[in-house]
């Protein structure tokens, strides 16, 4: 069954289509909701609460964007809404993660990581938003765009300009990535 | 730096950011738990934390309209007895200033759901179930305009936009050209009401199962 097929049953009703998408698209969600809010049972809520949401209002879905970009955009809506009250982001497995990348990547130790994590963290939401989902999810601005409701120009600045803040940020660690 | 440092740079930057908030390589996605709390919530027939996405029947409607109306009646006679006690006048203007604060939060809530749907959508003339959904938030936010929540001026002036947006929408359904579509819908004009709804819209907290 294609995803049409799989979507009108679903706006139908039909329990069992919706439990196909959920299983066709659930992992990206979470990746994004995770990266995102770095903290698994955040993660989980935002996912949850993305597919309620994306299932209560499917019949409003009329398929001018692909039914993931529209997912996504429930995600980071959710996402942003909830770190918004949170105002923290957990980061210890995150870190812990990083360590064990360490010795196959030289160039990306501990120290220059948690710097760079930093970082990012410290970047306005929209900036940050952006660069999570260009950088390091690997969505098109097109995409980011659709998901944040934002001009594709919009999006290619915010990027531009987050770059340019890590640089900034990061410019006394000039010789980790220009050796 | 130079051109070269910031391609140098940019590389890097995407190789190190890579384990930035990443799952661990042995993290599971757990699917089937929150399909079971997906699931439950929708069997309870829950609706999401932040809003309800749905648009509401001409019934359900009507009774929101009637409980605003009725929440402000009923502010409205606390704050006119014991017109002699001030300690008491006291109370309920800033229960009023709350009531509404909250039925405010909520409407703005719904309607930057709605401008995000809208935004996200080149719906045709006659989408029904997006006219619906517009109906019912023109109305409750003509009866916030007329309420003490519309004596705030930048609260009212997001609410005289809101009402803007939402009666082009409607209008669409005497509209059948996709160029007049694009006439009445301007995204610029989403774009600004959407920011501007967001600003005004107190983060809540994500749904608990």
């Amino acid at each position: 069954m294609n995803e049409r097929e799989l979507l009108t049953r679903a706006q139908a009703g039909d329990p069992v289509a919706e439990r196909a998408i959920y299983d066709t698209h659930v992992d990206r969600v979470y990746r994004l909701a995770f990266r995102l809010a770095g903290d698994a049972e955040l993660a989980k809520e935002f996912t949850q609460d993305a597919f309620i949401r994306a299932f209560e209002r499917l019949a409003t879905f009329r398929g001018d964007s692909a039914l993931s970009t529209w997912l996504h955009a429930i995600t980071v809506s959710v996402a942003l809404n909830g770190l918004r009250k949170v105002r923290r982001l957990k980061r210890e497995v995150q870190l812990e993660h990083a360590e064990s990348l360490g010795s196959d990547r030289p160039r990306s130790d501990p120290l220059l990581r948690q710097r760079l994590n930093e970082a990012i963290d410290k970047l306005p939401t929209g900036y940050r938003t952006v660069f999570l989902m260009h950088d390091v999810q690997g969505f098109t601005h097109e995409e980011i765009g659709a998901a944040l409701g934002i001009e594709v120009g919009t999006s290619k600045a915010q990027l531009f300009r987050a770059r340019a803040r890590l640089r900034e940020r990061l410019a006394d660690l000039a010789g980790a990535w220009s050796a | 730096m130079n051109a070269k440092d910031d391609d140098r740079f940019d590389a890097w930057l995407k190789e190190a950011s890579a384990g930035y908030n990443a799952l661990p390589p042995n993290a599971q996605v757990p699917r089937e738990e929150m399909w079971r709390t997906i699931a439950a919530a929708r069997a309870a027939g829950r609706t999401p934390s932040v809003t309800r996405l749905v648009p509401r029947t001409p019934w359900a409607l009507a009774a929101a309209a009637v409980a605003l109306l009725a929440v402000g009646i009923g502010i409205g006679r606390m704050t006119q007895t014991d017109q002699g006690n001030m300690a008491r006048l006291t109370a309920p203007d800033s229960q009023q200033s709350a009531t509404y604060g909250v039925a405010s939060t909520r409407h703005l809530t719904s309607a930057e759901a709605f401008v995000t749907a809208v935004r996200m959508s080149s719906y045709a003339p006659r989408d029904t179930a997006i006219q619906r959904w517009a109906r019912e938030l023109l109305t409750d936010t003509r009866l916030l305009l007329d309420s003490p929540a519309g004596e705030d001026q930048r609260r009212r002036a997001l609410l005289e936009d809101l009402e803007l947006l939402l009666v082009q929408v409607m209008e669409l359904e005497n509209s059948r050209t996709s160029d007049t579509n694009e006439l009445l819908l301007d995204k610029t004009q989403q774009d600004q009401l959407l920011t501007r709804l967001r600003a005004n819209v107190p983060a809540g907290p994500p749904a608990r199962s």
